[in-house]
């Protein structure tokens, strides 16, 4: 089963998991165009993100950046490169969830990578200072 | 809805933002001016390079060597475990440890974040004072003429460097939430819109903090306080009748109708 990387605006990066675990796969990334009508975004913060995501793409053999429907976009590149699984990693907002349900709907596979984290706390959270009692000797040590 | 394809193959800052501005015409908010921070991964790298926390320590003042290392860390060009072992190898004493624990609130709010889902957009809990906050973000806010230097100053920095130091982003949100009574969300969205690390969790968790929507009282600044980390900025020549120019105690009384403390 061949793999895509979908690479959103949390993974602009070579070393995103999901880029590190399909070094050689094909990787995409799309200015969803519904959202930045909805949304006010300044020019500065799409070129900062655009180069992160340039920067990630380079030396893939296999990629595409564009702008329009993120869902569609994703789709037509997987059947071009004849892809039926899309890889990604994990950052919560709710647009990635509804593109991953969406992606999940037409067909595609869904592989979700977990992100980077600084500590293995996996409980309950409110306020800072009862979660930093809990895992300051990891962070710290 | 049509699609138009990227160029990935361009030489320079200047030709992505000739590419850019041309594609994605009628889809951004401001002029088409690139930030003076670059989104490369290799920017990225040069940038954490450089950090050594030195310093660290005066973080609160806003001419102190902060990491600026946060809108890479949103976007993901460098990842939170790098940036801790950086720290780690390069800072020391109590610089490090500061450093570390204020990497952690990242990780904090994104645990929120995932715990809370979309809930995270809406208050977490109510404010913790009685208060009608209007939607919109004032237009004088919005295009810093609020008439008071100090605020005036933040809105031009937040749009030209896309970025503002914590503390100004603190003082900032209360003054929008707490003296101009306008809801969180509004604050949230315009941040959103300019800052390069804008996110959902660090920032809308953080105006939930000030508001008092995700945190025991609302948090608010005085006069003397903006003075002090600003080393006297805009104070020492400021001639306006400046609402901040009182005592905590009064200001409490004046903004919530009660006391924290």
């Amino acid at each position: 089963m061949s793999a895509l990387v979908w690479l959103h605006g949390g993974s602009l990066s070579c070393t995103d998991p999901a880029m590190e675990a399909n070094p050689d796969a094909p990787a995409i990334f799309v200015f969803d165009r519904p959202f930045l009508q909805e949304n006010r975004i300044a020019f500065a913060r799409l070129q900062f993100m655009y180069e992160g995501a340039i920067s990630a793409l380079r030396g893939r053999a296999q990629t595409r950046a564009c702008v329009g429907v993120q869902v569609e976009e994703i789709l037509k590149f997987a059947k071009n490169c004849g892809c039926t699984a899309v890889h990604a990693t994990q950052v919560y907002s709710p647009e990635l969830e509804r593109t991953f349900d969406a992606l999940e709907e037409a067909g595609l596979e869904v592989v979700v990578y977990a992100a980077d984290r600084l500590t293995s706390y996996s409980g309950s959270v409110k306020r800072f200072s009862a979660f930093w009692r809990k895992v300051e000797r990891e962070v710290l040590g | 809805m049509h699609s138009v394809e990227l160029e990935t193959n361009l030489a320079t800052r200047e030709a992505i933002t000739e590419h850019l501005a041309q594609m994605l015409e009628g889809l951004y908010s401001t002029d088409a001016m690139a930030s003076e921070t670059d989104g490369s991964r290799e920017a990225a790298l040069g940038e954490l390079e450089a950090f050594s926390a030195r310093g660290y320590g005066r973080r609160n003042f806003i001419d102190a060597d902060t990491s600026r290392l946060s809108a890479y860390l949103r976007h993901g060009q460098l990842s939170i475990t790098e940036v801790a072992a950086h720290a780690k190898q390069h800072a020391t004493g109590r610089e490090r440890d500061e450093f570390l624990k204020q990497l952690s609130w990242r990780e904090f709010f994104y645990l929120v974040m995932e715990q809370e889902g979309t809930g995270t957009l809406q208050n977490l809990e109510p404010p913790k004072y009685a208060v009608r906050w209007q939607a919109e973000l004032p237009d004088d806010i919005r295009d810093g003429d609020t008439g008071l230097p100090c605020v005036d100053a933040w809105v031009e920095r937040l749009v030209t460097d896309n970025y503002l130091h914590n503390h100004e982003r603190l003082w900032f949100a209360a003054y929008v939430t707490h003296f101009r009574r306008v809801d969180w969300k509004a604050g949230w969205d315009f941040f959103r819109e300019h800052l390069l690390d804008g996110d959902i969790a660090s920032n809308a968790l953080s105006w939930q903090w000030v508001a008092s929507t995700f945190s025991n009282k609302p948090y608010f600044m005085n006069q003397e306080n903006i003075a002090k980390y600003s080393g006297n900025r805009w104070c020492a020549t400021c001639r306006v009748a400046c609402p901040f120019r009182k005592s905590y105690e009064t200001l409490e009384r004046e903004l919530f109708g009660t006391t924290f403390s």
